[in-house]
């Protein structure tokens, strides 16, 4: 491989784990946020809601939730208009 | 109006200074009225690389205590008419200069120039943000060396955060010869790490030194064009990008055209 092209994906991967770095309270935000949020529909087990952020090759952010729930609230109320 | 432009970096050498201060002969010379505003208080030295730090009466912390108007305190270039220095105060700490005295004077500026150009501080502390608060536009210059361009992304995602109306990538210090070679990440490269569309495209340019010892000899290298062609894509929205690798490809042109949406 010539150099130009290993400073490149050397470099992505570094730009890459900069980002990552996001702050820990933002993250804390979030998933409390995400958790009031889901709690309107689901009986969300407590403590299991999980954000997992990773960056795809182009950069972009790709976002994992995965929650446990005992049960979906309320289903039989959605009404078509 | 009035277009406000701040020429960042985060690494500090990379060549801020310089893209500041050719940009603005360039564009004074296309007959635009422009101020160069030296952002870096404390460690300031544009009023040095225009060659008029002998003129320096007042200085912009004159001007926001109310020693004088802000017109006492403006240096006008030794070559172009139409071009202005406002210095920085190096008698004074950092800190003296509030980001909202620094806007002040920027807006009382807006008034009567067609282009402010600021010179922002290398690091991304207090001095950053009055710089690029005060702006409307960004220029971020990088070298192709990876420490620079790390800088420079990190500089980039602090933008985002200001609401700005245009942000474009400076690649400073290309060696077309070493990119050829693949020696050397390409502006294509760079750019595409950063996600921000080029500008402009500096060659190296050992020639530059000479011209801040002399400026009137300060027309002569390669990376004339390219501050050339940087101007004239700032000023009329033009596209066309320096190549730096032409010269050792034995083309004629210099000139690539490079369109926005590829990037
Ligand atoms: N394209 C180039 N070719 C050769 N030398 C260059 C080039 N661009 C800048 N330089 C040189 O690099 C040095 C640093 O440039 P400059 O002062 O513009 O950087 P800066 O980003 O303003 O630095 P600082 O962060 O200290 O303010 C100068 O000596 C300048 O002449
Ligand atoms: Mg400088």
């Amino acid at each position: 491989m010539r150099k130009a092209e290993e400073t490149a994906l050397r470099l992505k991967k570094v730009l890459l784990q900069d980002k990552l770095n996001v702050n820990v309270e933002f993250m804390q935000v979030l998933e409390s946020d995400l958790y009031n949020l889901l709690e309107n529909y689901l009986a969300l087990k407590q403590g299991s809601l999980r954000i997992k952020m990773d960056l795809t090759d182009s950069g972009d952010y790709r976002i994992k939730i995965t929650a446990d729930c005992d049960r979906v609230k309320n289903i039989g109320i959605v009404k078509k208009i | 109006m009035c277009r406000k432009i701040v020429v960042t970096s985060g690494k500090g050498g990379v060549g801020k200074t310089t893209v500041t201060t050719k940009l603005g002969i360039n564009l004074s010379k296309m007959g635009r009225k422009v101020v160069l505003i030296d952002g870096d208080v404390g460690l300031n030295n544009l009023d040095v690389v225009m060659g008029v730090e002998n003129k320096v009466v007042y200085d912009m912390c004159d001007v926001l205590s109310g020693k004088c108007r802000i017109k006492q305190a403006l240096i006008p270039d030794l070559y172009e008419k139409s071009l202005f220095v406002l210095p920085s105060a190096h008698a004074y700490e950092s800190d003296d200069i509030s980001p909202q005295g620094f806007r002040a004077l920027v807006d009382a500026l807006s008034e009567d120039f067609d282009y402010i150009i600021i010179d922002c501080p290398a690091g991304i502390e207090g001095g950053f943000h009055r710089a690029v608060s005060s702006a409307t536009e960004a220029l971020v210059v990088t070298t192709p060396h990876i420490s620079s361009v790390r800088d420079a992304d990190k500089v980039l995602s602090l933008l985002s955060t200001y609401n700005m109306i245009d942000i474009g990538l400076v690649v400073n210090r290309l060696r077309g010869d070493l990119v050829i070679s693949g020696e050397m990440m390409s502006e294509g490269d760079i750019s595409r790490l950063l996600r921000c569309k080029p500008m402009g495209v500096i060659p190296e340019d050992d020639l530059l030194l000479q011209s801040q010892a002399d400026r009137a000899g300060r027309n002569s290298g390669c990376s004339a064009i390219a501050f050339n062609l940087l101007a004239d894509n700032i000023e009329n929205g033009n596209k066309r990008i320096y190549d730096c690798t032409a010269r050792f490809r034995g083309f004629f042109s210099k000139i690539k055209l490079m369109m926005r949406n590829k990037v």
